[in-house]
C-alpha cells in the first residue's frame, strides 16, 4: 500500500498542480479537433491527475477517492458509450460509425465532427479508467478497497 | 543548428538506450527508461507528429514510469541475476542477427518525407483533401483517427480496457491475498 508522502512542499503545489492537469485534459479533449491531442492522451493526462494525489496523500479523501470499482466501472462505461454510438447508426440503415446520421447538427460535417467529439469522450473514460485500474492494481488490494 | 537537433537527440535516445543495458540497479533502469522515452517524444517532434509526441510524452516518462515503480512492491529490486558469460554470449547472436535484419530493412525505406512514397499515394490524400469538407476536423489527425478509421479505434479501445481487465483477474486473485 501507498503511504502519505510527508513534504509540506509537495502538499501545497498539489491542488493547483492537479487542477492544471485536468485543465489541460479537458482542454485535449475539447480542442482536439484544430490541435494536436485527443481522447487518448487527455485520458492518460486525467489518470494522471488522480494518480498524482494517491502518491502524495497515499488514501485520497473524498472527491479524490475514485475507487478501483469506479475506475473500471469508467473503463467500461468508455467503451460502452463508444460502441453505442457506433452501432446507433445501424438502426435507421446506415453504415457502422456514420455519425452523419445523429441528429446534432443541421449540417452533416458538424453532425460529424460533434460525433467525432462523443466518441473522444469515451475514448477519454475507457483510457483513463484503464490506467487508474493497472495504477490501483499494482498499488495495493484491488477488490476489497474501503 | 536546428538541422542536427534530430540527429543529436537520436545519439542521445542510443546512449541512454546504452545506459539501460548497462545499468545494474533497478531504479536506475526505470530513470534511464524515462530518459528514453522522453528523447523519443521529442525525436517525434522534430519530425512534425506532435500528436504521436504528446502521446510518448505523456505516456512514456510519467505513467509507465508510475507503473514500473509500482511494480517494485511486487518483486525484490535487489534481486539481479547475472547470468554466466558463455550464456550472454549466446544471447549476443540472435541479439545482433535481429539487429541486422534491422539496418537491413532500414536501407530500403523510403526518405523521409519523400512524396512518392507508398504511404504517401494511397489513401493519404483523399483522407487530406476531404477531412474539412466531411467533417469540419482541421486536424487529419484525428479526423482519420475517429471517423475515417473510427472501427480500429474502437477495437483499439477495447482492446487496451479487455486488457486491463484481465490485468485486474490475474492480480485480484493471488493466493497470498485475501480479496
Amino acid at each position: 500500500m501507498i503511504r502519505p508522502f510527508d513534504s509540506l512542499m509537495l502538499r501545497t503545489t498539489l491542488a493547483p498542480l492537479v487542477a492544471a492537469v485536468q485543465l489541460v485534459a479537458v482542454y485535449l479533449l475539447l480542442h482536439g479537433h484544430y490541435s494536436p491531442g485527443g481522447g487518448f492522451v487527455a485520458g492518460v493526462l486525467f489518470a494522471a491527475s488522480f494518480i498524482l494525489p494517491r502518491l502524495t496523500f497515499g488514501q485520497p479523501q473524498g472527491w479524490l477517492a475514485l475507487t478501483p470499482q469506479r475506475a473500471a466501472l469508467m473503463a467500461v462505461a468508455g467503451i460502452i458509450i463508444f460502441a453505442g454510438i457506433g452501432v446507433a447508426p445501424m438502426f435507421v440503415g446506415e453504415t457502422m460509425l456514420d455519425y452523419a446520421v445523429l441528429p446534432l447538427a443541421e449540417k452533416a460535417e458538424y453532425r460529424r465532427s460533434l460525433g467525432i467529439l462523443l466518441i473522444e469522450v469515451g475514448v477519454t473514460m475507457a483510457v483513463a479508467g484503464a490506467m487508474l485500474s493497472i495504477f490501483y492494481a499494482l498499488s495495493g488490494p484491488v477488490g476489497g478497497e474501503k | 543548428m536546428i538541422l542536427y537537433a534530430a540527429e543529436i537527440v537520436s545519439l542521445l535516445m542510443a546512449v541512454s538506450a546504452l545506459a539501460i543495458v548497462w545499468a545494474r540497479d533497478m531504479f536506475s533502469v526505470v530513470a534511464l527508461m524515462a530518459v528514453y522515452s522522453g528523447f523519443m517524444a521529442v525525436v517525434l517532434a522534430l519530425m512534425g507528429a506532435p500528436d504521436v509526441a504528446f502521446m510518448e510524452a505523456v505516456v512514456g516518462p510519467s505513467l509507465s514510469t508510475v507503473f514500473l515503480l509500482g511494480l517494485m512492491w511486487w518483486i525484490n529490486p535487489e534481486e539481479a541475476t547475472r547470468y554466466p558469460a558463455a550464456r550472454r554470449l549466446l544471447a549476443l547472436l540472435p541479439a545482433l542477427g535481429l539487429g541486422g535484419i534491422v539496418l537491413y530493412g532500414v536501407n530500403g525505406l523510403p526518405p523521409f518525407g519523400e512524396p512518392t512514397a507508398a504511404p504517401m499515394e494511397h489513401v493519404s490524400p483523399y483522407y487530406i483533401e476531404h477531412a474539412m469538407a466531411d467533417m469540419a476536423t482541421p486536424n487529419v489527425v484525428a479526423a482519420i483517427l475517429a471517423d475515417y478509421r473510427s472501427l480500429d479505434t474502437l477495437i483499439e479501445a477495447a482492446v487496451v480496457v479487455t486488457g486491463v481487465l484481465a490485468c485486474l483477474l490475474i492480480m485480484m486473485y493471488r493466493d497470498d491475498q485475501t480479496v
